[in-house]
């Protein structure tokens, strides 16, 4: 094994490689915090480093895991004392702007936000936009094709990379570092990895599409009475303000609540009475006009009685309290910690009877567990934290059950925007027919034949 | 009871200034604007003695251009019963303001005057205590705390090293400071009704105030970037620095 | 030319933001006299004699002054100003609360915490929080004018030897009466308010080992503050978070101990003026920030520090 480790020490420098006490000291989860088991940990500078690590563990068949900014919700970077990680952390450099074409080409490792003030700085922005900004990373989301806050304007990770360049299992590089908005010539290779959660290649690189600035933006969050006015709330934003709506989160009285009067981390600027809450955010250039139809939008969702109650923010720093209340996930943890956490997705008119159906039948088990529910309601993802107290085995199993089942019948996914990871691997089927999932593990096969690349992540164990 | 607040339209506090390139101000070219914080916190402060039943009539002043009627609408959508925007697109000095808020506590007879302690454009910090030497009224800066008490007002100020309680006799100027409270949301349905609130436009002629300028600006830098920093071998280095570069311990 | 410059102090003895005041003054060009009002405050006017550059001093001693109640003390400067072209303080509380009041008195603008000087009438002062300095001008005949005492060196507190004369005017406004005072106790200062910072992160390990570092802050009079991570691993309590989800800090001098530098902490100190990082791992990415980086074991650097301080 050293031998190995030596050799890849070769390949980084010293320094570069940690091992023992300075692997146990990093964490491995976000939600755990647990310790890195791994044997070691190597952080290449760059894809060439890469390939001559990845030559030497393909060689002495060494299983590997990445990691980017460790962000990920499903155990997907853990790795096992026999593994090795990569890290992507020394590679962040944004190698070139073109602000013309509007594209950045950036090394894996840069995390999000220092991709988001790179675009600011040549007047645009890079859409996609999650809580995790400031420790995720470009090669994390790629990797868990990640949705965030955003998606209901820009779509999702997918929808902002134009070109990949990937190191395989054996080490070999495939630079497909596209800037072109069309190029139907063959396969589009990169959306083989993007989303393939570091399974079928690391990726390295990334040129990504930058959107014009939308400079001027406004915030409220408003109260609805019903789900019905909810949904009719939404297509009306839609309607009247088209492109220029940029978010629609909602929260259910369980989580605004929670987070505002019941534990006080944030003031309530609006009564907690309500079933609904949605933060909506307006988006457009020019400051007066924006703020201008946002709230005639608004008033008028008000005087259709789509909305009982609104406030609006009248400077960005309330509109950051505002998002501050929907952004406070750490909050969440810690105020109904042991927490099982659901990211799923479903058809927007049924997750008011799912959810209510939900409720009953956890609270039938566990009559004072708590089930709090927000999320990315345009998009049809809902994100559900069950708390019953502990948090053993059985009972995950139980609740698991409970929150995918009815799942499987309307033609929901259990995984809408987090990935797979360890954690719901067994639970894939429910999302995928038999034939997606064959096609899958034969793709697998193909590129990692090996199976080094996160070992037992995603797709069923071959038997 | 009767307070007057007055507020200002600044660029909104998240915004990173940006210096024109021919060096003569900042570019104020569609960015976001906003109350200035502090005078956020003054409104907010004048509202909750209303609703405390000691404030009986909250009047709002802005004074510039066209626009601070935005800030104006805000003020009164928070709580504030009228507006008076005294217009004038030049962007008139500290002691102006003050001659001309002056005048209106001539005509208004407020009890109480509440303004932000600066303003985070300009960083002043003057026009409340230059209303309360102009008006010979005793003033309270940097309020963190403020109690009405009969005829009298209770100000805890916040000062270097702690906190300072006054006692004011009525009327008097009060400035906020962060700390005092955190300002509220303007709810939809009083946006609506703010629309109606009175709003009355005067020039400053019309109280008999001709700005006169005390101070010309110059220029306008960026301030000196940050140096590539450098890496030391050992404490005694690093202390060494600290003392005789820096010159932080 | 003559100067007519403010003393700050607590009646005992003299603010040492004073002396940055006299090295402005001293830029000015022109005898520089200091007012020294209080009450039994004779102390500090002693001190005030020594300062280099003062050709006089001014003490105005009685009850009516002690507390620095801007509408007595701005009268009282209005009546000496008659002699002078420049009236001059660090931008302490009590001075900001009463040079305003001065200028509003004598009809002059005021030029608020200047950090340079140009000419005895052109000044650099920051605006925007300092995202941009300004370069302006006065052109009153009496320039009033606060100074940013951090970007001034102290004036020598010693070697000077003004005379000093007794001014007995007394100005009882009335109006506004001091009721009480609560001054923050010495010790460890406050997260927000220090100007020195010291924080740790997960490479102290541990809740006892966070005392080297508390060793360390009592040495520089800092305040203690961490990272998430060490927050998360109850070596502290979550009040001591800096960062994106913590306190915003912008002290004169930030150390950064076994802290890595990710973005959320980042947000809450890259304001701070010096930077300073100690961590084992060259590669930390908090370098980048640092003005002053030192690669090395914290637990060796930690105690050579708190002695050699
Ligand atoms: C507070 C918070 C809010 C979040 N909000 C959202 C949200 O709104 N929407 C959303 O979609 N997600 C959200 N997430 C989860 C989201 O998946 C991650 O934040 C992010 O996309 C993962 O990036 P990372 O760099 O942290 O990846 P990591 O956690 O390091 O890795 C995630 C997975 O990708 C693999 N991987 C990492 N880098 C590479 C690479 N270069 N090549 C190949 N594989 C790689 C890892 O092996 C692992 O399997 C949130 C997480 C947090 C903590
Ligand atoms: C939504 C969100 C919000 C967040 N908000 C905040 C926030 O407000 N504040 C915040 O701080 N973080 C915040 N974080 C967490 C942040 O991303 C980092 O995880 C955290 O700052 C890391 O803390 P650290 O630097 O102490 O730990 P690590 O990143 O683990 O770094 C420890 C460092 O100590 C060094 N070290 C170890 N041993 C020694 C030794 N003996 N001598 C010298 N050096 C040593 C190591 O080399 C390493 O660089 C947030 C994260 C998210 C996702």
């Amino acid at each position: 094994m050293d031998t190995l480790l030596d050799f890849i020490e070769k390949v980084v420098g010293a320094k570069n490689i940690l091992r023992g006490e300075d692997v146990r000291a990093r964490p491995a989860d976000w939600i755990t915090k647990e310790p890195c088991l791994a044997l070691a940990l190597v952080r290449p500078a760059n894809a060439e480093q890469l390939s001559q690590v990845m030559a030497l563990c393909y060689e002495a068949d060494q299983p590997v895991v990445t990691h980017g900014g460790l962000t990920g919700l499903v155990r997907g970077a853990v790795a096992a004392s026999n593994e090795l990680v990569i890290s992507l952390e020394r590679m962040t450099e944004i190698e070139s702007v073109d602000p013309v074409g509007g594209t950045l080409t950036v090394q894996a490792g840069v995390p999000l936000q220092i991709v988001q003030e790179a675009a600011e700085q040549i007047g645009m922005q890079f859409a996609l936009d999650l809580g995790a900004r400031g420790s995720c990373t470009i090669g994390g989301n790629i990797a868990t094709n990640a949705g965030g806050i955003r998606v209901i304007r820009y779509g999702m990770m997918r929808d902002q990379v134009l070109g990949l360049e990937v190191v395989l299992a054996d080490g070999s590089v495939v630079s497909s570092m596209n800037n072109m908005l069309k190029n139907n010539a063959g396969y589009d290779l990169k959306h083989m990895f993007i989303g393939s959660e570091g399974t079928l290649g690391i990726v390295t690189r990334a040129v990504l599409k930058l959107q014009p600035q939308q400079s001027a933006s406004q915030t409220a969050l408003v109260a609805c009475d019903s789900f019905e006015s909810l949904v009719g709330l939404l297509q009306h934003m839609r309607q009247t303000l088209g492109g220029e709506l940029g978010a629609f989160e909602v929260m259910w009285r369980s989580y605004y609540a929670l987070l505002t009067k019941e534990s006080g981390r944030h003031n309530a600027p609006l009564d907690t009475d309500a079933p609904f809450y949605v933060l909506i955010e307006g988006l457009g250039n020019d400051q007066a006009e924006t703020a201008q139809r946002f709230e005639q939008a608004i008033t008028l969702a008000f005087e259709k009685e789509l909305l009982s109650d609104a406030v609006v923010a009248n400077s960005d720093t309330q509109s950051d309290r505002l998002w501050a209340i929907r952004e406070d996930i750490e909050g969440l943890s810690e105020l109904i910690a042991p927490r099982f956490v659901f990211d799923i997705s479903l058809p927007i008119i049924s997750m008011d009877t799912y959810v209510n159906e939900l409720e009953a039948s956890v609270r039938e088990i566990w009559p004072d567990a708590k089930v709090v529910v927000f999320g990315h309601l345009g998009d049809g993802n809902l994100h559900v934290s069950i708390s019953t107290g502990d948090s053993n085995e059985e009972t995950r199993i139980k609740i698991e059950s409970l929150v995918y089942k009815p799942l499987k019948e309307i033609g929901g996914s259990i995984s809408a925007e987090h990935g797979i990871g360890l954690k719901k691997k067994d639970h894939l089927s429910i999302s995928r027919n038999p034939g997606e999932i064959a096609l899958m593990m034969r793709l697998k096969e193909a590129m990692d034949p090996k199976g080094l690349l996160n070992r037992g992540k995603v797709l069923p164990n071959k038997n | 009871m009767k307070i007057i607040v007055s507020v200002k339209r600044v660029i909104d506090y998240n915004v990173k200034v940006r210096v024109k390139s021919d060096n003569s101000d900042v570019d104020l070219s569609n960015v976001k604007m906003a109350l200035n914080p502090f005078c956020e916190i003054a409104v907010e402060e004048a509202i909750r003695l209303k609703e405390a039943g000691i404030a009986s009539e909250i009047v709002v002043v802005s004074i510039g251009p066209n626009a601070v009627q935005e800030q104006l609408r805000t003020a009164m959508a928070l709580g504030a019963d009228r507006a008076i925007h005294i217009e004038t697109d030049s962007q008139p000095e500290p002691l102006n303001v003050a001659k001309l808020l002056a005048k209106v506590m001539e005509v208004e007879a407020p009890e109480l005057v509440i303004l932000g302690k600066q303003s985070i454009d300009s960083d002043n910090n003057q026009v409340g205590q230059m209303l309360a030497a102009l008006t010979r009224r005793p003033q309270g800066t940097f309020a963190s705390k403020v109690t009405v008490e009969g005829g009298d007002v209770l100000v805890t100020r916040e000062v270097d090293g702690g906190l300072r309680t006054l006692s004011l006799t009525l009327p008097a100027i009060v400035t906020t400071d962060l700390r005092l409270n955190e300002p509220r949301y303007a709810k939809l349905p009083d946006i609506m009704k703010a629309k109606r609130k009175p709003l009355e436009v005067k020039t400053p002629a019309d109280f008999g105030v001709e700005f006169k300028q005390h101070i010309s600006q110059l220029k306008v830098e960026t301030p000196a970037q940050r140096q590539a920093g450098i890496k030391l071998d050992s404490v005694d280095a690093l202390i060494d620095k600290l003392k005789n570069e820096a010159k932080v311990i | 030319m003559s100067i007519l410059l403010i003393a700050e102090h607590d009646n005992s003895t003299l603010n040492p933001a004073t002396l940055s005041a006299v090295t402005a003054a001293s830029q000015l060009g022109g005898d520089i006299s200091i007012l020294v009002a209080g009450s039994g405050c004779q102390s500090v006017a002693d001190e005030a004699a020594q300062v280099m550059g003062i050709s006089k001093v001014l003490l105005a001693d009685n009850a009516c002054y002690e507390k620095g109640l801007a509408e007595n003390l701005s009268v009282l400067i209005v009546e000496l100003a008659a002699d002078y072209n420049h009236i001059i303080a660090a931008a302490s509380s009590t001075i900001k609360d009463t040079m305003p009041r001065v200028a509003a008195l004598l009809d002059v603008g005021q030029l608020s915490e200047i950090v340079a000087v140009e000419s005895a009438d052109t000044f650099k002062r920051p605006i925007y929080a300092g995202n941009a300095i300004a370069t302006v001008q006065s052109l009153d005949t009496v320039k009033v004018i606060t100074v940013r005492a951090s970007a001034f060196e102290k004036a020598k507190a010693e070697g000077g030897n003004a005379n000093t004369e007794v001014v007995d005017v007394v100005f009882d406004i009335g109006g506004s009466r001091f009721v009480s005072e609560e001054l923050v106790k010495s010790g460890r200062p406050e997260l927000t308010a220090a100007s020195t910072v010291i924080s740790g992160g997960r490479g102290l390990g541990s809740a006892e080992n966070f005392s080297l570092l508390e060793k360390v802050a009592d040495k520089l009079g800092a305040a203690v503050g961490a990272s998430r991570a060490a927050v998360d691993a109850g070596f502290v309590s979550n009040d001591l978070q800096v960062g994106q989800t913590g306190k915003i800090v912008a002290p004169e001098l930030y150390i950064a101990v076994g802290i890595s530098g990710a973005i959320q902490h980042l947000a809450g100190m890259k304001e701070s003026k010096v930077i300073v990082a100690i961590n084992k791992d060259g590669e930390a990415p908090i370098f980048q920030v640092a003005d002053y980086g030192l690669v090395g074991d914290l637990f060796e650097v930690l105690p050579e520090l708190e002695t050699k301080l």
